[in-house]
């Protein structure tokens, strides 16, 4: 199985970094990180990432959707919130993380032994 | 024994916990000790493993961080609270404070400040957000140095009962409440008052809120 390549747009620096630091794994190849969500535009058409990591702010719902629109038909779109302990796959499921390897389980496919994923409200 | 600075993590975020333990761990000074995902698993990790520094967040499901650092601080004083934070807002940072803590940073600071303040409580200093810095520094000179102090040193009892007058509560009800006597209500309320140098029921309330007791976890 190929390497599954990751981007990574976070405002906040210490968990981009240590998201980063997560993914070290030999089916994870990181193509990139920002802060910065209208410069990830150009940044993703460039680095043509297979998946999309992406912060969920509670903040301000809203914010991301303009990136979130393009990536909708291409790469595969994680969101995942800082204030609470769930990961979800943009419009399709939505799961919680027990443990770091559902994260790289849900970047590369793999439903992993446990599969718990369910359907998004 | 090892000279590197020990350190536990306190967070209910399984990834950013399990990043930090990554990130932390690179630093050839820096050793993770243990991961907590709850206030209570820190207070007894804290316990059986004596850290040089708590990495605390504030909001985690049971016990909180701040009453966690409460209970570490009241048991090992040696131990240094450092809180690593989403909350920016005035009640939390000042809490923490008064519960103990050595160090306020956001969760939106750069790594270098995360490790640069983990070195700094760990040798005793005080490491704080400058934003949040800022807000302590117009707290203080807002205030009577006198009343400021003395706030750091109410005991548990204490508190409790300041934060049952403030949501309204007579003495024969915070008695009932506590199961202790209305007469001892009577003299912890005499110590706070004593202790804050506020002269009526009235002003204690308006202690409690300006000081985010009520209103609010």
């Amino acid at each position: 199985m190929a390497a599954q390549r990751v981007f990574v747009i976070w405002t906040h620096p210490l968990f981009r970094e240590t998201v980063s630091l997560l993914l070290s794994h030999p089916l994870v190849e990181l193509v990139g990180t920002t802060n910065d969500h209208s410069a990830a535009r150009s940044q993703i058409i460039r680095a043509r990432p297979d998946v999309v990591i992406i912060e969920q702010n509670n903040d301000d719902e809203h914010a991301g959707e303009e990136t979130l629109a393009i990536l909708q038909h291409g790469p595969k779109v994680i969101r995942l919130s800082l204030a609470d302990n769930e990961l979800s796959v943009y419009l399709r499921e939505r799961r919680t993380v027990e443990k770091v390897a559902d994260l790289v389980r849900l970047i590369t496919g793999d439903p992993g032994p446990e599969q718990s994923a369910e359907a998004a409200p | 024994m090892s000279d590197k600075i020990r350190i536990l993590i306190a967070d209910d975020h399984t990834i950013f916990r399990s990043g930090l333990n990554l990130l932390l761990s690179s630093e050839v000074d820096l050793e993770v000790v243990g991961e907590a995902k709850d206030g209570m698993a820190a207070v007894e990790m804290a316990a059986s493993l004596h850290p040089d520094v708590v990495l605390m967040d504030v909001g985690m499901p049971g016990l909180n961080g701040l009453d966690a650092t409460r209970q570490i601080r009241a048991r090992l004083p040696e131990v240094n609270i450092l809180v690593l934070t989403m909350h920016r807002s005035d009640e939390y940072f000042f809490q923490m404070l008064e519960a103990g803590a050595a160090g306020y940073l956001l969760k939106g600071a750069e790594t270098n400040e995360l490790i640069n303040a983990v070195r700094a409580v760990a040798r005793g200093d005080v490491f704080l957000y400058p934003s949040m810095a800022r807000r302590l520094v117009q707290e203080y000179l807002s205030q009577s140095p006198s009343q400021g102090s003395a706030a750091a040193h109410l005991t548990e009892r204490e508190r409790e009962i300041l934060k049952l007058i403030a949501e309204g509560f007579s003495n024969g009800e915070i008695a009932d409440r506590l199961v202790i006597s209305p007469s001892t209500v009577h003299s912890h309320r005499a110590n706070l008052m004593r202790k804050l140098e506020l002269g009526s029921r009235h002003e204690l309330v308006q202690y409690a809120r300006q000081k985010g007791l009520i209103g609010g976890s």
